[in-house]
This record gives structure tokens, sequence and C-alpha cells, in this order.
């Protein structure tokens, strides 16, 4: 199963396996409680900072001197096979010392005890800083398979990170060690690690060959890889055979004569390296012109040269040449460390490997269930070794402490969203009623709620209902919208989609389109109650209206016109709810003009350049066009004006009007008798405001109002017929 | 109820289909007044507008040049009857008496061959005007007709292979013109021709209209086998 969750548990289980395999050797090993170093060629103890010499270990009476060999941090120190066996006899000799009873240091005739098995806190310092770095490479690969399992570069990753505990291990016992451990352990320890690691290089070259370009042919890369790969194998087992097998008999001879005469994994390590680095400059070049590949390979690229390359330089080259190791072996495997802090890094900044967000997710989720399970081990060990009495009363701590604190923390760590049947209603019915524009997104909201995916992508193609797709891992579900989306690694990758997942979304999509028919229907009745008010008031009270308009005379049969024309209006508002602003505008300046040219009145009012397609609301167009007509009726009626002038701005979210006439003018204070009032309550209806100005010649006035909550245009207007 | 107007003294004639009797009388006494060569009859519904428009096509006294027709009447919408005039007498001018100047209503009724439209509660100076104008080829456009007209076009560019009724940039002028919310005389000015110029393109983009709806019409009917193909047009 590719669930990401069961990727990075599996990785971290391996890695951890390794690492408690690695602590419980280390602790059975023996140890010394004096530090040894060498000073001039010869071995002496630290005791309270004094280089005090010869050491020398006794046991039954029996005495070895320590020699600076025995004290070499690093078996590759040794050229040849021969002073290689020595070594590992001494080793064995030494160790099977310190295990046996009575066994003591002996620094300058002062005795100080051994322990036959150091335990797993006696695992020093260096041990730790070897294998802790080994964990945290699996993990960072771990994420990097989870999040793209079936990509080649993604594998080799992962690859790496499964052979990094392995080339980890068993340095961290090998070097750590106090004073000696049994040769033929050591023998094991180091194979493993000299396999592991030239593998490991091995795969750091194949990667680079295909990743972020594949700049080696696929025909090239895979039989090369077989090919060093086996021969990495090949001089690592020469390595392992050399202490019992002299080169040349045989086929252990062969492996054991091949390795001598190659130099062994040390030459294979350092060409490997240089691959690597002709590897990293081809990438380099292959990747101008697309900068994201080229930063996350600069990277990646940078942090591997400088980890394996200074391990090598610190730790393989000195060996190679033949001189000492200038630092300790423990301090060059943390700089291994540094391939998986820039991969992280890339991780994270350059979705190297196509990596998630949720991938970091997911691993700080096992971490934590994993931390978990360590406590409750704990625990119970804790239990087991308090008998008597004292059980009871750690039976009442955990009782009242450690239980609870673990229900709050695992649902932190897995937490599963089942939503009630009530919430689940609330939630149908916000999507159903849901504007269009806001229905697939509230439709995916709902179905995160459910399912709690690592990823929601939108596909471009037409899905009825739900379809469970990639095995599990993903589910296409088609939204009310028309759209689909398609949900992949449910539960936070905990889970796969089963078939009860795609009844559940079918279900709420057919409650989901009840409810939307449901609402258009009501709507379809109002809008049919709307129109039949629309015909009712034509029909009765328009005729009547015009009716009236015929037989009166004078302001009467103006205020009757007024009226009809409020009535035109407010039809419309009530058919179509929204105008497009820009047929608004034109309207009012049609009728605007044609009423001055009737008047014998001149107007300067531009038309505007180009038609805007936000919808006005009705209020909107209603307070506007009855804001002007007053304006302009006012105008003609009272100010004796010979020419209107209209300047429209529609900027941002305000839109102005400027209407100026070069009449008479409005006397300050006069405004109320003049209709201005009811101009200014239309505009603070739709939160706009009148401005009245007083000019030397002639009044101006300034119109302005929010446009802000304007739609752009959806749909024609829906029409109405006449008629009885 | 259609009432026939003595001839005496006439050159022509015009009908009014209008159910409201004041309306009615005062559109009456409007076209006495504009025309006073013009015979009136009247009627108050479709049926009754049918039967006189038979009988003008059985013989008729007077030439029919103009019908005052309202759209909303008891028994049926005045369209059908624009449309019946628009085949049957082009030569006379259908305006549409209305009290909503609502685009959709007017855009179909010039479609159906409306040679214009007034609103009925408008004063009888106005009204005179703009039915001379009308009678003289000079039909009216507002900014919302003017954009149905153009959504119109662009949307059908070419109802058929026969009918040439798209529009020439002149005319897309003059209804984007209008469309933005400029009078006829404005737009003439904005494009350096006279009214008159412009009221013709108005005139003959109503024709379009009239033409591409009648077109369309046609070949719909064709498509469905209801006319044998090709169909003259009267």
């Amino acid at each position: 199963m590719l669930v990401p969750v069961n990727i990075v548990r599996a990785m971290l289980l391996l890695g951890f396996a390794v690492a408690v395999a690695a602590v419980w050797i280390g602790a059975l090993q023996p140890a010394t409680s004096v530090a040894l170093v060498e000073r001039e060629g010869a071995v002496v103890a630290l005791v309270d900072g004094q280089a005090i010499g010869p050491v020398e270990l006794e046991q039954a009476g029996r005495g070895v001197r320590i020699q600076p060999m025995d004290i070499a941090k690093d078996s590759d120190e040794f050229g040849n096979a021969a002073a290689l066996n020595h070594f590992y006899q001494r080793q064995t000799l030494l160790a099977a010392m310190l295990r046996a009873p009575g066994a003591s240091l002996v620094v300058a005739g002062q005795r100080y005890p051994v322990d036959a098995r150091r335990g797993i806190l006696g695992n020093p310092l260096s041990f730790w800083l070897i294998l802790i770095p080994g964990l945290l490479g699996i993990a960072v690969s771990a994420i990097v398979l989870a999040a793209e399992p079936k990509s080649m570069p993604n594998r080799l990753v992962a690859l790496t990170g499964l052979l990094f505990p392995f080339v980890v291990a068993g340095s961290s016992i090998a070097i750590s060690r106090s004073l000696a451990i049994d040769g033929e352990l050591y023998r094991w320890l180091m194979s493993s690690h000299e396999i592991a690691g030239t593998l490991f290089a091995v795969v750091m070259v194949a990667l680079f060959c295909i990743y972020p370009r594949r700049i080696v042919s696929t025909r090239l890369v895979w039989p090369g890889t077989v090919i060093v790969a086996l021969w990495a194998v090949v001089t690592a087992t020469g390595r392992f055979l050399e202490w019992t097998n002299p080169p040349g008999d045989g086929l252990a001879g062969t492996l054991v004569w091949l390795r001598e005469t190659t130099g062994g994994s040390q030459v294979l390590v350092t060409l490997l390296f240089l691959a690597l680095c002709a590897a990293l400059i081809a990438q380099f070049r292959s990747t101008r012109g697309d900068p994201l590949a080229r930063a996350a390979l600069t990277w990646f690229g940078l942090s591997v040269v400088l980890g394996a390359g200074g391990f090598i330089a610190l730790l393989a080259v000195p060996n190679l040449v033949g001189a000492r190791a200038v630092v300790d072996g423990s301090f060059g495997f943390p700089l291994l460390l540094l391939i998986y802090a820039g991969l992280t890094f890339g991780l994270l900044r350059y979705r190297l490997f196509e990596a998630k967000t949720w991938s970091f997710r997911i691993l700080f989720a096992v971490c934590g269930t994993a931390a978990l399970w360590l406590v409750d081990a704990a625990m119970i060990y804790g239990l087991g070794l308090d008998q008597g009495p004292a059980l009871g009363l750690s039976l009442i701590l955990v009782g009242l402490g450690y239980q609870p604190a673990r229900a709050a923390l695992s649902s932190r760590f897995a937490r599963r969203s089942e939503l009630r049947r009530s919430e689940m209603f609330a939630a149908v019915m916000e999507v159903a009623f849901a504007p269009p524009a806001a229905r697939a997104a509230r439709w995916q909201a709902l179905m995160r709620r459910l399912f709690d995916p690592l990823e929601i992508t939108t596909q471009d193609l037409e899905t009825r209902s739900a379809r469970i797709a990639e095995e599990g891992v993903a589910m296409l579900v088609g939204d009310p919208a028309g759209g689909t989306a398609r949900l992949a690694y449910p539960g936070r990758g905990t889970r796969l989609f089963a078939p009860d997942d795609r009844q559940l979304v079918e279900e709420i999509a057919a409650l989901c389109g009840q409810a939307a028919d449901a609402l258009q229907s009501y709507e379809r009745g109002a809008a049919d109650e709307r129109k039949r008010m629309a015909q009712d008031l034509h029909d009765d009270i328009g005729a009547r209206l015009l009716s009236g308009i015929h037989v009166a005379d004078g302001p009467v049969k103006s205020l009757l016109q007024d009226a009809l024309r409020d009535i035109r209006t407010l039809v419309t508002g009530l058919i179509g709810e929204s105008a497009p602003l820009s047929r608004v505008i034109a309207d009012i300046r049609h009728e605007t003009a044609s009423r001055l040219e009737a008047a014998g009145m001149e107007l300067d009012w531009p038309i505007l350049p180009q038609a805007t397609g936000q919808l006005m609301p009705y209020h909107h167009s209603k307070a506007i066009t009855s804001a002007i007509r007053e304006a302009v009726t006012n105008m003609i009626r009272h100010a004796d004006a010979r020419r209107l002038t209209v300047r429209m701005t529609l900027s941002g979210d305000t839109g102005t009007i400027e209407i100026s006439d070069d009449g008479l003018g409005i006397a300050v204070g006069a405004e109320h008798g003049t209709g201005l009032t009811g101009i200014a309550g239309r505009l603070a209806g739709i939160g706009g405001a009148l401005t009245i100005e007083y000019p030397a010649v002639g009044a101006q006035l300034t119109l302005s109002w929010p446009l802000d909550a304007y739609r752009p245009r959806e749909a024609v207007p829906t029409e109405v017929s006449y008629g009885r | 109820m259609a009432v026939e107007a003595e001839s005496g003294g006439m050159t022509r004639q015009c009908l009014v289909v209008e159910d409201q009797e004041s309306v009615r009388a005062w559109l009456v006494h409007a076209l006495h007044e504009t025309f006073p060569d013009m015979a009136v009859a009247q009627a108050s519904n479709l049926a009754e507008a049918r039967r006189w428009l038979d009988g003008q096509e059985r013989g008729a006294t007077l030439p029919f040049t103009m019908a005052l027709i309202d759209l909303g009447l008891p028994d049926g919408s005045g369209i059908d009857l624009l449309r019946h005039i628009a085949a049957r007498h082009p030569a006379t001018t259908a305006i549409v008496a209305t009290i909503y100047d609502d685009d959709a209503h007017l855009f179909d009724a010039i479609a159906a061959g409306a040679g214009g439209y007034l609103l009925k509660d408008r004063d009888a100076a106005t009204l005179s005007t703009l039915l001379r104008r009308m009678e003289a080829g000079e039909p009216p456009l507002s900014p919302s007709i003017a954009w149905r007209m153009m959504q119109h076009f662009q949307e059908r560019p070419r109802a058929s292979r026969r009918d040439e009724a798209g529009l020439t940039p002149r005319e897309v002028e003059v209804l984007t013109l209008i469309s933005a919310g400029m009078t006829t005389t404005e737009a003439a000015q904005k494009l350096g021709l006279t009214p008159h110029t412009v009221t013709s393109y108005i005139k003959i983009l109503y024709q379009k209209l009239n033409v591409q709806s009648r077109a369309e019409a046609t070949l719909a009917a064709v498509e469905r086998g209801l006319v044998a193909p090709p169909s003259p047009l009267r």
C-alpha cells in the first residue's frame, strides 16, 4: 500500500531497528574508566588532566601493555592485511581480558577498574554523534519517498536514506569503543559500514545522473550503477576476507587480491566523489535557463559536496596517502548529515523531489505517535520494576496524570474528523445556498472536513458524483459547480479511500442537489410573484395614471407623469434586480439630453469611453437615476440656465457625478425648497453623499456613491411580458 | 367597435388600436390635431383591428399610412398585429404606443416591423412632433434599444445566406453613440452628419432588424418544413 504514512513508518521503523541494534550491541561492549590517548608514540592515561603512562591491562595475573595501534580510531589506518590482522587479533585478546573477571587497567602502578559491559548510557558521546545523524537522514529521505513514491529520483534518495543508518551504525560502535571490542565483531561492523558507504556513494552518483535533469541516458545509468555497486560489494567482501584469507588462492583469495591491488573502497569512494562532482557540474550546465531547478541543485549539490567531500577529506584521503586522520572519525560523520540538512532545506524551500508541505506533517505525526509508544514502553518497564507497595502508587499516578496527558497528545497526532449528522446538514446547506462563485470552494471545504486529505487539486474534467482512483489513494469528486476535485491521501495520509467514502459523497451530492432544487423553485416562485406584481402595477395603476395624465392640466399632469416614470423604474427593479452600470448611465444621459433639447438648453456630458461590465444593484440605479432626474428638473425649472455640464468619474470604489449649470445659482440655505434634500436622501440611502457648491455663476452639485459592492456582469436581466 | 371615420376632405387614413377608452380618445385627438387630413379608425382589441384590416385588404377607400398600436390588448399582443401589417401593408408606418419603454418589448416590436414607438404619457405637443417625425421616417432610438440591437447584430451577423442584413461601419457608429446615451442630434454632431442622415440610418437599422427577424422566421419555418422555399416576401 503506497499510503504515505506507511512509507514513512516503514522507513523509520527500519532506521529505528538499526539504531536499537547499535545501541544494544554498544551497551554490551566493555569499558575502561580512564581515557587513553597517544603521546609521542606511547599510550598514556589522562588522570586528573595529567598524562600518565605506561598503561597495562591486567587480568588474572596476566598483563598486556597497551600500544598505540590498540586505540586507533579507524581500522582504515592499517595499510595492509597483515597490520590489520594484527590489530584484530589484539582487539580480540584485549576484549576477552576486559570481559573476564578481575580485569583492571594499571597506570603507573595504580589500578583502575574496568566494566565488562558499559550499558546503554555508557555509550559515549561519539557513539551518539554518529548514530543520531543516521536516524535524521532516514527520516528526511522517508519524506522524499512519501511525497512521490513512484518517481525514480525520489526512490534513489530513499535508498541513500536506507543505506545511511548502516553506514553510520557500524562505525558508531567501532569508533566509540573503549579500548577494545571483539575483533570478529569489529570486522563485521566495518564491513557493513564499508559496503553501505560505497553503495551510498554509488546511489548518489546515479541520482545526480538523472536529477534534476536526465544528463546520462538510462541505458548507461542503470548498468553502470549495477556494475559499480557490484564492484563495491567485491572490494568490501575482499576486505572482510582479508583477515582469514591470504591473497591469491581460490575465490576468497581472488577477492582479497582484487581489493589489495585496486586500493579498496577508499579509492572507489574517492573516484565516485569525483564522478559526483562531474555530474553536478554537468547538471549545473543543463539547468541553465531554469533558475528554480538550478537553485535547488545548488543547494542540494553543495551540501552533498561539502558533506561527502568533507567526510572523504577528513577520513578517507589521509588513510589513502598513509597519513593519520587529522580528526577523530566521530566528527567526520556529522558532516554526512550536512547532505540531509541541505536536502531538508531544499525540500522546504524549492520543493525538491516534488516535496509537499504535508510530507513534513506526516513525519511529525509519525514521530509523535512513535514518541508516545516509547513513553508507554518506558512506563510499563518502570511499573514492572516497581514491585510491592510502590506499584499501587504508580498506578494511581498513571491514572491521574499520564493517561489524560497521553489522550490529549494522542488526539493531536491522530485526529480523525467525524461530522455529526446535524453538522453535516448545516454544512450541506452551506454549500447548496452559497452564491454560485463560492459553491465550489465551500464544497471543497466540506470534503476537507469529511476526509481530511493531504492534497486537494482541481481537475479539468467532468465527474459524476465520486470515483475512487489510484487504488484508493485518491478519490475524484465532482463538485456542484461542474468541476472535479481530486482528493488524495485521506485522513492525513493514514488510510485509503473506501467504497463507504464514495457512498457518503454520493449521499451528500444528492442532498445538495435536492437543496439546490428547492432553493431554485423557491426563487422561481418569488420571481413569478414579482412579475405578477409588476404586471399588476403596469396594467392597473399604470393605466389609471395614464388616464389621469390625459385629463389633468398643469402641475397635476407633471406630477402624474413623474409618478408613472417612478412606476416604470420600480417595475424594472421588480423584474431584473440589477443592470449594467453603463446602461443605467446611458439611459439617464439620453433622457437628460432629450429633456434639455426640448427645453432649448445645451448639454455638455461626454459619453463613457467604454462600457463597464459592473452590475448596478436596482436600489443603486434607482437612487442615481432619480437623483440626476431631480437635479435636471431643478435646473430646467428654476435656474434659467443655458447650459448644463455633467462630468462623471468611476475611479476605484467611488462613482462621482458633477452637475453644474450657468444659471442663477442656488441661494445659500435655500436648498430645502428645491428638492435637494430629496437627492441627498436618496444618495444617503446607498451610502453616498451630495455636495452643493456655490460658484460665482450657476450651481454645482456633486453626487458620489460607493461602487465596491458591484459584481461583474453575469447574465442578462430577466424579461417580463406585459398585457392582460 | 371599429369606427370608420368620415372621409370628406381626407387623403389618408390611420388605425388606432387601444383598449382604454380615454387614452384612445386622446390619441385620436392628437392625430386629428397633427394630421387634419387623416381619417382615424379605432379598434379596442385585436379582433376588431383584424376585421378592419381585412376590410382594407378587400378594398380600401383611402391609403392606409399609419397605425398606432398598444402592445397589451385584452385578446392578445399587439406584436401579432405589427407582423400582420408589416407583411400585408408594407407602406404603412406602424407605431407602438406604450406606457413602458422597456427595451425587451420595444425591441420585439421593432423586429416585428414597428416603424417607431411612443410613450403614451407624453404631452400632446411632444406627441405631435414624434408622430410627424415617424411619419417622415425618423424613428426614435433609446440607448437600451440601441444596445440590444447591437447585441443582436453582433450575435447574428447574418441570419441566412440570402439576406444581407449585416451592419455597415456607419450604422455601428450610430448604434454605439446612441447606446452610450447620446441623442440623435448629438450623435449627428459627433459624426459630422445632419440629424436627418442619422435618423435615416436608424430607419435602416429598424428595417434590417425587421428583415432579419422575418428571414429568421422564414428560415425556421423552412427548416421545420412548414413553408416551401423560396418563400416570396411581400
